[in-house]
């Protein structure tokens, strides 16, 4: 019997020993938090020359987690209420949703934000477009836009318009994304309007139906809807595409070694997005976010990722410290009439993200003649 | 002159550098028992594996039937092989086993039926045909392995050491069924093994393998009695073995000087004077008498053992430095002599039965090797 | 006596404390959240059977779950036919120094993650690719013809990322199988297809039962290799439940769909072992 009792005492010790090593570790996390400065973020966002300068100003460590689409950033933090993390940045239209469902974000302190030093247009925009009860969630962090490549070699007329991704003549040669952003522009050409109709269920269901049907329409002339970044790069360097639907960043990387693949913003206007920055509702450093986005938006930082990524940033003046070449293509494509046309993505209210999620999967699903 | 059923012609076959059979010829008449005897690497599982099929001769000619088989596959033969380990298909019943090969000879299913019914009768495992082979003992097993092949009624039965993991008394008792069912069969086997008292039980007529070459070919008394070469005298039976120096020669004997004993014997090949050789003498045809005499070689009983079928004796020859040492074997319900440990014995042997042999070092390690697997 | 069996007792149950726990927290606990998960109602907390009689309604996922598992039988089928030749290569016809090489190609590729995997199979495949370049170099074909981007292409990613997991528990079967066997199939005058299908097969069962379980199960819940290696029309049905979770975010539904294909994963397995004659406790060993 006292054998017994003393397995028993062992066995009860190591549980005991496994619980509180699991504990000890998390503790010691969050002793560090206030040293620390915890990023969920885009791939370029926070390049490593930024977060030294970062330290050296404020001697805040950066751990940075990436993230691939909005849907798993959303994935992620519902999972912890946002814990885990100080500051992340959702794209704009992203916002509302994952706040209204899982109030992942915290109500930004405007107060300390140098907010003379983001580009006052976009700050409305978003600032608005993230109110909550009277609180703002979001302010603007870069922006950009997808539209259409073109191979001028193979097909020099087309991307005046998003016709074009269901032109024969370019039959086998299209790609796009079987995504919300096909939809958005086979909607636009269409001549229907989605930002406007998503406030209603009924319409918007209407407008994603009909959009679908064209889709469905033309799908034997895709080649095939792509996926990543790389694929679609794949695609175009390698000829086997002419025509496909691609982001801005990816074009100004492409066209300058390969001058035949041309960035086009089609009649019916570039659809653009917006990147922001919010403080999680679990952050543990909430003075070091504010920090990081003050640091951030200086122009002269701005610059660093607008030269890196290619995106355009929400900071004033941060074309300054662009190089020349990319200053000098941003200010041709990105005219004052581009910019005026650019269809901003819209937040979604959830009966439109299951009508978008319905439709791409029937899209998928949906044979090709 | 009776039929042939296998011819063996010249046959060679190398492995890289390694002559595994070298040049051999022989012929199996139809219904014999004949064993290739051979301690381990003497090429003798590679020559029936040439029989069989599963390997292709280098040079030389197969006849099976009359019919040159040199590079015909296995399942094209008119031969079949019971393995070493018995290969028994284990995912099938003991019929399934006996009809595989029946089934590739598009015969209808009665016919299967009663083949299969009839050759289990024939090795005693009528009634067991649904067992699977993995619940059989070993006999069984072995039997069914037989069945299996003896069921496609084949011009030869190839049969590679199949007791070898028999227990003793088991493999006893199955080399009687063996050569009572070759008896009654009628059908030729080769047969073939490194286990002397298997050759010699069951053969009519043993082939004694060495070295990729054959020596001897006999009847088993014939090898026992009458060795032909120095390998097998040297390694059928527990013989005496004497060196000594041939002092002179007579028409088909020699005298040779053994220590300071002089010995008459029977020349087993070509020899001239002053060659090293190795007398043989069979233990068992060796007398034994009481007290000294003048005609016999003398000596002193140095061990005296019964070992339940013979009485074996040591006895120390000569004098001196360079004693004799003779084993002596008479067969238990034979008279024995009134002798102990120490007692003063003369020997004699028959005219003719000691043989002489040229030493060969070589052969001797191979040998020694042997029978300190067989001793142990 | 009693307290010495006590004793044990208690002893046995501390030694395998620290294993329930792992399949505790790692296994069953996910599972029942998710079968729990499975009948709540999305944007409500009540009981519900609505995310079952979705799948039941939507001939979208009926499709794609029927779809997903034929695909995934004929991926088994196919590996199974292309891995059993290899197997017999390497246990019986390969000598021991060429073995050790062959198992080595058979496991390297697995060395790398499945992602790169799949795109070496699309630079091989695209219309542009290697396969392309040398039909045309053998002039088979005498332009650029698209392999990828096709059901075909699915079943190439999946056979060869789930080979390994065939090839493996075939190996060792046959390992185990005395040549002399083989032989003696040939022996009593059968032919290669027989001594197959009669000797070699039935033998390795175990092996085959093992391995098909693997690869199926692979191949059902694959991915990467589905959506990189897919054109335009492929679907799957791992696909429909990573859009429940994250284009929805409508976990409950992603839950019912997660049960859906445990289910049908469990269901054809023990189809297969039954069809197979096994047993289970034979399979897992």
């Amino acid at each position: 019997m006292r054998n017994a009792k003393k397995l028993l005492v062992l066995a009860v010790i190591f549980t005991m020993l496994v619980v509180s090593f699991a504990m000890a570790s998390g503790e010691k996390q969050s002793a560090k938090a206030s040293k620390v400065l915890r990023m969920l973020t885009w791939e370029g966002y926070a390049p490593a020359s930024l977060v030294e300068k970062f330290k050296s100003e404020t001697g805040l460590d950066v751990q940075i987690a990436y993230i691939g689409d909005n849907n798993e950033l959303i994935a992620k933090l519902a999972a912890t209420k946002g814990q885990g993390y100080d500051l992340i940045q959702p794209t704009y239209n992203w916002v509302t949703i994952a706040q209204n469902q899982y109030g992942v974000y915290a109500p930004l302190e405007m107060d300390k934000i140098k907010t003379d030093q983001i580009d006052p247009q976009l700050f409305k925009t978003v600032t608005e477009g993230t109110k909550i009860n009277g609180k703002s969630y979001a302010i603007p962090f870069c922006w950009g836009t997808t539209a259409m490549i073109v191979n001028t070699k193979y097909a020099p007329e087309a991307g005046k318009t998003y016709k074009d991704f269901c032109n024969p003549k370019y039959a086998g040669r299209i790609t796009y994304r079987a995504k919300y952003d096909s939809f958005y522009m086979f909607a636009y050409a269409l001549g229907l309007d989605p930002a406007k109709a998503v406030s209603d269920e009924k319409a918007y269901r209407d407008v994603m139906e009909k959009t679908l049907k064209k889709m469905i329409e033309c799908k034997k002339y895709v080649k095939t809807y792509w996926g990543s970044r790389q694929e679609l790069e794949d695609l175009l360097l390698r000829e086997e595409v002419w025509v496909a639907s691609c982001w801005d960043a990816i074009a100004f990387s492409l066209t300058p070694k390969h001058p035949e693949l041309q960035y086009r913003i089609p009649k019916e206007g570039a659809v653009g997005w917006i990147d922001t920055l919010a403080v999680s509702a679990g952050a543990e450093n909430v003075e070091g976010a504010y920090k990081w986005i003050n640091f951030i938006m200086k122009p002269e930082n701005a610059a660093v990722i607008a030269n890196k990524t290619g995106y355009s940033m929400a900071s004033n003046g941060y074309l300054k410290y662009v190089t020349p070449e990319r200053a000098k293509m941003v200010k041709e494509i990105f005219t004052p009439e581009v910019v005026k046309n650019i269809k901003w993505y819209f937040p979604l209210p959830s009966y439109a993200v299951d009508i978008e999620a319905d439709v791409q999967e029937r899209l998928k699903a949906a044979p090709s003649e | 002159m009776s039929e042939i059923d296998v011819k063996v012609e010249n046959v060679t076959k190398k492995f890289g550098n390694f002559t595994a059979v070298n040049n051999v010829s022989f012929e199996v008449p139809k219904g014999a028992f004949f064993s290739i005897l051979g301690p381990s690497g003497s090429g003798k599982t590679t020559l029936l594996r040439m029989i069989s099929g599963f390997e292709y001769p280098d040079s030389g000619n197969i006849y099976i039937g009359g019919e040159i088989v040199n590079n015909l596959p296995p399942n094209k033969r008119r031969t079949n092989l019971v393995f070493q380990n018995l290969a028994l298909f284990p995912t099938m019943s003991v019929a399934k086993n006996i009809a595989f090969g029946l089934k590739r000879q598009h015969l209808s299913k009665q016919e299967i039926k009663k083949k299969v019914e009839h050759v289990l009768e024939l090795v005693d495992l009528k009634g067991l045909g649904d067992r699977n082979v993995n619940k059989l003992s070993g006999g069984q097993r072995q039997r069914v392995a037989l069945a299996r092949c003896l069921v496609l009624e084949p011009t030869v039965l190839l049969l590679d050491e199949p007791l070898g993991a028999l227990d003793l008394k088991l493999r006893e008792n199955m080399k009687l069924v063996l050569k009572r069912l070759q008896a009654r069969v009628g059908t030729t086997f080769i047969y073939v093994t490194h286990d002397q008292s298997e050759a010699l039980t069951m053969s009519n007529l043993v082939a004694v393998m060495n070295k990729g070459k054959i020596e001897q070919i006999s009847p088993p008394l014939e090898l026992f009695y009458n060795p032909k070469t120095y390998f097998v005298a040297r390694f059928i039976g527990d013989n005496n073995c004497w060196d000594g120096k041939v002092i002179s020669l007579q028409k088909d004997t020699c005298n040779v000087k053994v220590g300071n004993i002089s010995l008459t014997a029977k020349m087993g090949e070509n020899i001239s004077v002053g060659d090293e050789v190795s007398i043989f003498v069979r233990p068992e045809i060796i007398s034994l008498k009481k007290g000294r005499s003048e005609k016999g070689l003398n000596g002193t009983v140095k061990e005296f053992v019964f070992d339940g079928a013979y009485f074996r004796i040591v006895v120390m020859a000569g004098t001196g430095e360079n004693q004799l040492e003779v084993k002596v074997k008479i067969p238990q319900g034979e008279k024995i002599p009134d002798i102990n440990n120490g007692s003063e014995v003369s020997l004699s042997w028959p005219d003719g039965s000691a043989i002489a042999f040229k030493k060969a070092g070589e052969i001797e390690k191979v040998i020694e090797k042997e029978l300190e697997g067989v001793t142990a | 006596m009693k307290s010495n069996k006590r004793i044990l007792r208690i002893g046995l149950i501390s030694l395998l404390l620290p294993f329930a726990v792992w399949i505790g927290f790692l296994v069953v606990i996910p599972h029942i959240e998710l079968l729990r998960l499975s009948f709540i109602s999305h944007r409500g907390n009540n009981f519900t059977l609505a995310n079952y009689a979705n799948f039941f309604t939507n001939a979208l996922y009926r499709n794609t779950y029927i779809r997903s598992a034929v695909f995934s039988i004929i991926v088994t089928f196919i590996t199974l036919v292309i891995s059993l030749p290899m197997a017999l290569f390497i246990t019986k016809i390969a000598g021991p120094k060429a073995q050790g090489i062959l198992m080595l190609a058979v496991i390297l590729p697995f060395w790398i993650s499945e992602l790169i995997q799949a795109f070496a199979w699309m630079i091989m495949l695209r219309e542009t690719g290697v396969l392309s370049y040398l039909l045309q170099l053998l002039g088979i074909i005498h332009h650029n013809v698209e392999f990828l981007y096709n059901d075909a292409a699915i079943m190439v990613g999946l056979v060869y990322t789930s080979m390994l997991f065939m090839v493996i528990p075939l190996v060792s079967t046959l390992s185990t199988m005395e040549d002399s066997i083989i032989e003696a199939a040939y022996d009593l005058g059968g032919n290669f297809w027989n001594t197959l299908f009669e000797v070699i097969i039935p033998y390795s069962a175990p092996g085959i039962t093992t391995g098909s379980i693997m690869v199926f199960m692979l191949s059902l819940g694959n991915y990467i290799s589905v959506t990189l290696l897919g054109g335009k029309n492929s679907l799957w049905f791992t696909e429909q439940i990573y859009n429940q979770f994250i284009l929805r975010f409508n976990w409950n539904q992603g839950a019912a769909f997660g049960i859906l294909l445990l289910i049908l994963s469990s269901l054809i397995v023990w189809i297969g072992i039954k069809i197979s004659g096994q047993e289970i406790e034979e399979v897992l060993r």
